[in-house]
């Protein structure tokens, strides 16, 4: 098979292995052979020093471990029985043991020595690139919560100015509902007004010319303000004109061509028995009343419930709040806590993380406090809490 | 004259019980869609489903509610589900369960469910409400467990023009309310696969 050559590796020439050359250092076999200490560059050589003063270091560390061994080992023994050989006894311990401290201290000094400047110059110096690149990271996500914290607030105002918008339909359609039978109720009470009249004053041929024109001066009622916050002028007749507009005509003319004749189908008959028939059709137009009056409640109730249905999802970058204690560092704030934690253990216990409860600190106690308080909203006496963003 | 087309569902023969018991319910026959879902298998309730069952119990049928056996969770989700349906809980007939006869394409399949909530009234009026008591998203269960189809069937049981599904988180106590649209698919599908010749 042929394959195409990159043209940057013509520029390398791979001579084969010499037999006599030392073995690549591969970090699991043999260490290479040292080249000669002039061969060295002055760094290499401060390395190769530093190997050797740790080498010497270790050296004079574990002669001061056997010299403090020394001192320390075989001791003498207890004897209360002889009360003069426990005294002398226990002065050549105490002798010991000063002198095995004092052997210990000179080594840990010179370890300080060697250690100190290994952090100063190495491990510290070392540490230096990560801390810059904490400092980098720490100030990008501190924009990061920023950018989440605006995104969650638009997505927030999108969230209440949709729900204004669904209040603001539930408005207008509950006061078409009640509009429309408002103004029917009133259609049919001047019928029916119309018709006892009638049939109080024997009226033979009703002047239905008269009652049509008494309908026509009846007017539908008008619409009750709706207190708009965040749904602009623009957006509100958007959403007015997209529903379907009550049209009160369509209610008067089904009242002049239905209702009327219906009402009137047996005005003769009922006029052989007026009194009794104006009763009836008292009764009936209470009753009837009252069924509208019901299902315009009914009707606006069920608007009420579909209303609070939410209509897009908030699907906002979510920005995590949660509480932490200011920490006093008083006695005072030390002891509120621990009473604090101690009232409320049953609720604080699970939130805690500790190995030993001998290691419980006030700090992991005001902790579990803080996500209590977080979580229920209530506050301790004495205690302090700031809420964090993340 | 019906002129409904033959791919159409049609329901009839309906009828509704109210106040029937859970466990007499159970022993109606018919096809519900708990059991369409499950394909018959009985599901051990688990005790998220079990705390469901303690809230539908204590908000709709309070009779069957055992209070001993309650759940500290139990009241504060009731009210929390109360403050929603508040408006509409004196149209509702708790509770209603209802058979009906699910006709397609010269298939008849026995329907039985136990509704929530329904507002049995003239048509426009008329409502399903269905309760959940979920940590998830409304939305993302409703995709997941098909929960608008079982919504889709107690509207074509009763004839309910509207239909919606109210939540309610344990874990916080938000109601969430989702208008569920309408769609007869799942149960033409029901039909055909489970329901006997005419």
């Amino acid at each position: 098979m042929t394959t195409s050559t990159p043209e940057y590796a013509a520029t390398y020439v791979v001579e084969p292995a010499q037999n006599n050359a030392p073995a690549p250092y591969s970090g699991l076999g043999a260490a290479p052979a040292p080249a000669p200490l002039a061969a060295l560059t002055p760094q290499q050589q401060g390395w190769l020093a530093l190997a050797e003063a740790k080498n010497n270091l270790f050296t004079q560390l574990q002669a001061g471990e056997l010299a403090v061994q020394a001192q320390v080992s075989e001791l003498p023994a207890c004897t209360p029985e002889k009360p003069e050989a426990l005294t002398a006894n226990l002065k050549v311990l105490q002798d010991r043991i000063a002198t095995a401290k004092k052997i210990a201290a000179e080594h840990k000094e010179m370890r300080l020595a060697f250690t100190t400047a290994i952090t100063d110059k190495i491990i510290k110096p070392a540490m230096e690139f990560e801390q810059r690149s904490a400092t980098l990271i720490a100030t990008a996500g501190t924009r990061e919560l920023e950018m989440r914290k605006a995104a969650s607030e638009i997505a927030q105002k999108d969230a209440e100015t949709k729900r204004e918008e669904n209040a603001l339909v539930v408005h207008i359609s509950n006061e078409q509902i009640r509009i429309a039978n408002d103004y029917r109720q009133a259609l049919l009470l001047r019928v029916h007004q119309f018709y006892i009249a009638c049939l109080n004053d024997k009226t033979a041929t009703p002047d239905f010319k008269d009652l049509e024109g008494a309908l026509r001066e009846i007017k539908p009622g008008v619409m009750a303000k709706f207190q708009r916050r965040l749904v602009t002028y623009e957006r509100a007749t958007e959403l007015l004109s997209a529903m379907i507009a009550y049209d009160p005509n369509a209610d008067l003319q089904a009242v002049i061509n239905n209702a009327i004749p219906n009402k009137f189908a047996m005005y003769a008959e009922d006029l052989k028995n007026a009194e009794a028939a104006a009763k009836k059709a008292e009764a009936d137009a209470t009753q009837q009343a009252e069924q509208a009056k019901e299902e315009t409640t009914q009707e606006m109730a069920i608007n009420i419930l579909m209303g609070q249905a939410e209509t897009a999802a908030v699907d906002a970058p979510r920005v995590k709040r949660k509480l932490e204690a200011i920490e006093e560092n008083t006695q005072a704030w030390a002891f509120a806590v621990i009473s604090n934690f101690v009232k409320n253990i049953a609720q604080c216990a699970p939130k805690l993380r500790v190995k030993t409860w001998g290691a419980l600190k006030v700090s992991q106690m005001a902790k579990a406090l803080a996500e209590l308080a977080g979580e229920t909203g209530e506050m301790f006496q004495g205690m302090t809490f700031k809420e964090i963003e993340k | 004259m019906s002129t409904a087309s033959p791919n159409s569902l049609q329901v009839v023969n309906v009828r509704f019980y109210r106040d029937l018991e859970f466990s007499d319910y159970m022993r109606m026959p018919g096809y519900s869609f708990s059991w369409l879902k499950s394909g018959g298998q009985k599901i051990e309730p688990t005790p998220k489903m079990q705390l469901g069952t303690k809230v539908h119990n204590y908000l709709l049928s309070a009779r069957e509610y055992l209070h001993a056996e309650g759940h500290e969770l139990v009241r504060p989700l009731a009210v929390s589900l109360k403050g929603v349906l508040a408006p509409v809980l004196r149209y509702c007939s708790p509770e209603l369960a209802v058979t009906a006869d699910f006709v397609c394409q010269g298939m008849v399949l026995h329907y039985k469910g136990r509704i929530d909530l329904p507002v049995i009234s003239k048509p426009h009026l008329s409502l399903v409400i269905d309760i959940k008591v979920t940590e998830n998203d409304l939305r993302r269960s409703i995709d997941f467990f098909g929960y608008h189809n079982q919504v889709n069937g107690y509207a074509l049981s009763i004839g309910a023009q509207r239909r919606v599904i109210i939540s309610v988180n344990p874990k916080n106590g938000v109601t969430q309310v989702i208008p569920i649209a309408y769609t007869d698919d799942f149960w033409k599908m029901a039909v055909l696969k489970y329901g006997k010749p005419i």
